[in-house]
């Protein structure tokens, strides 16, 4: 029985014999029976409903069955031509042949003889269906493999037959550069050796390699291709050819090395501050330490430095007392002096160990400079004020005064920073001292705000600095005082100043000494190693 | 000037530093009682005393500790703090629990305390 898939065009002018052989084509089962009358109809209908099978009469009016079969053969050379006829002449024949008809039947037509010759069709119609249904398929397949992948084929030395428009784009080579060629034309300097031998022990045992194949193309552009070979085995079990497919993977490999590299920068950064962080906690608390050693230290030293110098103050005292004649008197005196000086310069080095041990751990904070400024001018004030009327901001300075009135906040060690204002309020003093005239004496200390900094002029008119002291004023044991000073002062202010990122400028302006103390608004201290 | 001569009392933990100040004081003048620590001292703080010398740093107690008691029992006694070891907060301490001033040790000299000292009684 014909399946239904197959439809069938059937030509036959005379009506007896087209009804006779329609009720047999009926049994049959045909997807679609076409019946019509003569050659021209038969042409109209094959090209309307392209039948599989056509059955003809050979002699019809308008266009008989040869001439129709002729056209039609000529659009489709494939399709199988039964041609029904009574005759048998030579012309006719020779005709067919070169028409190319497939097979005859002479009237009177047998049921028996029609189902031979359409079973004989019906398979090879099948087979041709099927074959083309495949072939569509594999169409198909190729078409969504080429637009997916890089596809090549070797034979069993690794010599390029074949490959696909997207291996080209990819390697950039045309077919003709690549077709004949080993497939080293691709492979990257730096490839792995031991990738290659794992992949031909995999594919010449006739498995299917996967990988991950780093190559060059022809402009010298490194990509990542993950690969699979296969291998295709013929009816001997050998291997004829390899198929290898590729999908381009070097926007995927970037994106996992981008990924790795931040990765391992994330970790290294945070090693990295966790180090820093451990660093600056060891430092911290060595600084502390030796904080804490330098006030134990300084109270020591200082309590048996009062005592002797006390004392020896007492033993010039009593050396000098001695009678002028005594041979002993200027040996004695000199030697005390001597002795006096060192006591001084010990004296020196441990104030200087005070700023040290104040150093520990002071946070800088928001504070008014104005405040701190009174404050400075409040603990000074025993000594200034038998020395000099004081004018803070144009405002003649007194104890109590609005801490308030003005806002100069910065972010300071509260403490040293006041330290520093003491520091360089009784040096003007000291400076001021020695002008003769109380009410001639002039000390002005003025807060000027820049974007940058806010700056603190401490101004006075005691004769400015000498020009011998002023390169070198912030040494340590510079003073020119004829008592009390360390000479330390300056120096630690200097610190204290550079510790917040500022820096003191002294100037001489009018017959004066001007500093000036610049405090930037914001800024990290420094942290000191020491 | 018949003025009778002012009481000092000296309150330090350091024998030493008791007898050079014992020693300079009364050479200048003054009457000078000394304590070697300041328990003792508020128990037995002489009742004219005019000026006191406390050290901070003691072991018994903190001298800026012991000052206000030290007030109470000598109402209006000036107090000259002295002091080996000095961060400003002490000293900010020291002017608020109205101590009249204060003097680091080592003294730069013995006349510098003298001056300070003078100027305290005289004020």
């Amino acid at each position: 029985m014909f399946s239904k898939d197959i439809s069938i065009l059937f030509v036959e002018d005379d009506d007896k014999i087209r009804t006779e052989i329609f009720e047999y084509l009926k049994q049959y089962d045909f997807k679609n029976i076409y019946t019509v009358t003569n050659g021209q109809e038969g042409l109209n209908s094959y090209i309307e409903y392209k039948p599989d099978i056509i059955l003809t009469d050979l002699r019809m009016p308008i266009l008989d069955g040869l001439e129709m079969s002729r056209k039609i053969k000529s659009i489709n050379e494939d399709i199988p031509i039964i041609l029904i006829t009574s005759l048998f002449e030579k012309e006719i024949t020779e005709a067919a042949v070169d028409i190319g008809i497939d097979a005859y039947l002479f009237k009177p037509i047998s049921n028996e003889r029609l189902e031979k010759v359409l079973e004989k069709y019906k398979n090879r119609i099948f087979q041709k269906k099927q074959h083309l249904n495949e072939q569509k398929l594999l169409e198909e397949y190729k078409g969504a493999i080429d637009a997916s992948a890089a596809v090549t084929k070797t034979d069993t030395q690794g010599i390029i037959t074949y490959v696909n428009d997207a291996f080209c784009e990819m390697s950039g080579y045309t077919k003709e550069e690549l077709i004949g060629k080993s497939h080293n034309i691709v492979k990257h300097p730096d490839t792995i050796p031991a990738i290659y031998l794992d992949m031909w022990k995999t594919i010449t045992n006739k498995k299917v390699w996967h990988g991950r194949l780093k190559n060059l193309n022809k402009n010298g552009r490194t990509y990542y291709q993950h690969t699979v070979i296969v291998p295709i085995i013929n009816e001997d079990n050998e291997i004829e050819e390899y198929i290898a497919l590729r999908q381009d993977i070097t926007d995927l490999f970037h994106q996992e090395e981008y990924l790795k590299k931040r990765i391992k920068e994330e970790v290294d950064k945070n090693l990295q501050l966790h180090k820093e962080k451990e660093n600056a906690k060891l430092l911290e608390e060595k600084f502390s330490i030796i904080g804490k050693m330098a006030a134990g230290i300084t109270h020591e030293i200082n309590t048996p430095l009062t005592y002797i110098r006390g004392n020896l103050e007492f033993l010039l005292n009593d050396i000098d007392s001695l009678d002028d004649s005594l041979q002993e008197k200027a040996y004695l005196l000199e030697d005390s002096r001597t002795i006096f000086n060192g006591v001084n310069r010990i004296a020196s080095i441990v104030e200087s160990m005070r700023e040290v041990a104040s150093q520990a751990k002071e946070n800088p904070e928001l504070h008014n400079l104005y405040a701190s400024l009174i404050t400075a001018l409040t603990l000074s004030f025993n000594k200034s004020k038998f020395i000099s009327n004081i004018k803070l901001q144009d405002e003649p300075f007194r104890i109590g005064m609005d801490k308030d009135k003005y806002n100069f906040s910065i972010p300071i060690q509260k403490q040293r920073v006041e330290q520093v204002f003491v520091i360089i309020i009784n040096n003007a003093l000291d400076a001021l001292k020695l002008k003769e005239d109380f009410d001639s004496r002039i000390f002005e200390i003025n807060i000027e705000n820049t974007n940058e900094y806010l700056i603190i002029n401490f101004k006075d008119n005691a004769g400015g600095i000498d020009k011998d002291i002023l390169p070198k004023i912030f040494d340590p044991f510079q003073s020119n005082k004829e008592e009390g000073g360390m000479g330390i002062g300056l120096n630690v202010a200097k610190r204290i100043i550079d510790d917040h990122g500022g820096k003191i400028i002294p100037l001489n302006v009018d017959n004066g000494a001007l500093f000036k103390v610049y405090l930037p608004h914001a800024r990290e201290l420094v942290t000191k190693d020491i | 000037m018949d003025i009778k001569a002012k009481t000092i009392t000296i309150i330090d933990d350091e024998n030493e530093i008791l007898l050079m100040l014992e020693k300079h004081l009364t050479r200048q003048g003054y009457k000078v009682k000394t304590f070697d620590n300041p328990v003792t001292a508020i128990s037995s703080l002489p009742k004219d005393t005019d000026l006191i010398l406390l050290d901070i740093m003691m072991p018994q107690m903190n001298g800026l500790d012991a000052l206000p008691k030290l007030q109470e029992k000598v109402p209006n006694v000036k107090v000259l703090i002295m002091t080996a070891f000095s961060t400003l907060d002490k000293v900010l301490n020291a002017h608020r629990k109205r101590a009249n001033d204060y003097i680091m040790k080592p003294f730069s000299s013995l006349n510098d305390l003298s001056k300070k000292i003078d100027k305290i009684l005289n004020d």
